[in-house]
């Protein structure tokens, strides 16, 4: 009986502990090795027109060491070659290389970008970068609340800009969130960044919506109750999203990940006071281990 | 003496490696335990890991024949607001048998509600429920204690699913 009880205390208390949410800050007010780097886009490239539709990619470029196949991939796919705000994830920046990696993206793409290392990566950074040909304006940054993880815990930020498309202004957010958190705490961990968020807005990135319920501090994926009852984060997570007014038109779009046969769909976008049209998942683009997905904003 | 020697053989007769004669049931006491002919234990519980529950959960299971049992494991558990409650009825058959060591399959239906409670105001949460199927199948020791250890596939609309799991318990 004690052995009972011992077991249920303990397995039954090995959630993941949430820090503390924090403000937004001026990406400006940002110094050191996580400073925020934003460059404006070439004159030339910015376009005199705004279009009607403006496309928006979400990406998880994994770490994106292969700038100029990034490049040759989005410009030689229709899909991402009209699009004219990228969400980027895991792209790095190594002193040793010409540049950070989103800043050559960039340039090869024509287009101005903020890119803020969310940690320190080797002798390098990594984290979200926001891609446009629109001039980037209020970009700031917010630290989400840390997941105490048993494993391969890590800090994690939201990016957030406003993208002047003409006289449109999208308020854009970049998020990529912790693996293997539940769906509960998947949603306390980006509730900061986009409860509040200023209308119009674009929400996208590595939500990391994977299908299980975890326990034991995020080590032990809930396989069969998976089976049984389907515990797929991501529409868990739409759900949320709708209840505080986003569009969610990438859920129909299918996994954005495949990993040993399985089919995850772990990337998003939403939209909130704007109307948008899904697009698709790039599944022949595969530089990266998720694949591009994208939508159409109507301005 | 008589008492020392009825005392061990009580004590020899509760533990783990205890051997029950065939026909003979075992007095302690005004105690009889209720064996069969063949000396199999009748009921069994335990606490399991892992298993049919997911995580952990609590069993019994009644011998029908030798070769037959029926049984159920229910279990509960919460995690980050995320609570699963599982309940697994199952028929056991064990196709090779000693009396005390034994290969078992186990199958039968599972039912799983999973409350996701909100923690926040604008969001009311979620509940799902569903119904699959599980087949299990392993080693199990029977004595005055129960040990089982097993692999197990779980079937449902979430898909297939390997796991394994362990038994720990006594019978009656």
């Amino acid at each position: 009986m004690k052995l009972t009880a011992s077991l249920v205390v303990l397995l039954a208390g090995c959630g993941v502990e949430l820090g503390p949410s924090a403000p937004w800050r001026n990406a400006a007010d940002i110094e050191g090795a996580l400073a925020v780097e934003l460059v404006a886009p070439p004159m030339t490239s910015t376009p005199r027109v705004a279009p009607e539709l403006i496309r928006v990619v979400s990406f998880n470029v994994e770490k994106g060491q292969d700038v100029l196949g990034l490049a040759n991939a989005i410009r030689s796919t229709p899909g991402l070659a009209t699009g004219t705000i990228f969400l980027l994830q895991e792209i790095e920046s190594h002193p040793g290389e010409e540049g950070s990696r989103a800043s050559r993206l960039a340039a090869e793409l024509g287009m101005g970008y903020a890119y803020t290392p969310e940690r320190v990566e080797g002798n390098g950074t990594h984290g979200p970068a926001i891609l446009s040909p629109w001039p980037l304006e209020n970009v700031q940054v917010m630290d989400l609340p840390y997941a105490d993880l048993a494993i391969s815990e890590a800090p994690r930020i939201a990016l957030a800009a406003e993208v002047h498309v003409g006289e449109v202004v999208l308020h854009v957010i970049d998020l990529h969130l912790d693996t293997r958190l539940n769906a509960t705490e998947r949603i306390l961990q980006m509730r900061p960044a986009v409860l509040d968020a200023p209308w119009p807005t674009i929400v996208g990135g590595d939500l990391n919506t994977n299908p299980y319920a975890w326990g034991v501090e995020g080590t032990l994926p809930q396989l069969p109750t998976n089976s049984v009852v389907g515990t797929d984060q991501a529409p868990v997570i739409d759900d949320y999203m709708r209840h505080i007014d986003y569009k969610t038109p990438t859920s129909r779009l299918g996994s954005t990940l495949r990993v040993a046969g399985l089919d995850w769909r772990l990337d998003a976008i939403y939209t909130r006071g704007v109307t948008a049209r899904p697009g698709r998942v790039e599944r022949g683009v595969t530089l990266s281990d998720h694949w591009p997905v994208w939508i159409d904003v109507v301005r | 003496m008589r008492t020392g020697t009825a005392l061990i053989a009580a004590v020899m007769a509760l533990g783990v490696g205890a051997t029950v004669p065939h026909a003979e049931p075992i007095t302690v006491g005004k105690t009889v335990t209720k064996t069969r002919p063949d000396g199999l234990r009748r009921h069994a519980a335990y606490v399991e890991l892992l298993g049919k529950g997911g995580m952990y959960g609590v069993g019994y299971d009644y011998a029908l024949y030798p070769r037959l049992a029926v049984g159920g494991t229910a279990s509960f558990v919460a995690v980050d607001g995320e609570h699963t409650t599982s309940v697994s009825p199952y028929l056991a058959f064990y196709p090779l048998h000693t009396r005390r060591h034994r290969w078992f399959v186990q199958g039968g239906p599972q039912i799983v509600h999973l409350a996701r409670t909100s923690p926040i105001p604008e969001w009311p949460g979620l509940t799902q429920t569903g119904l699959g199927g599980e087949v299990s199948s392993g080693y199990e020791l029977r004595s005055r204690v129960l040990f089982r250890v097993f692999a197990m596939g779980t079937v449902g609309k979430g898909g297939i699913s390997p796991w394994l799991g362990l038994s720990l318990g006594v019978t009656l």
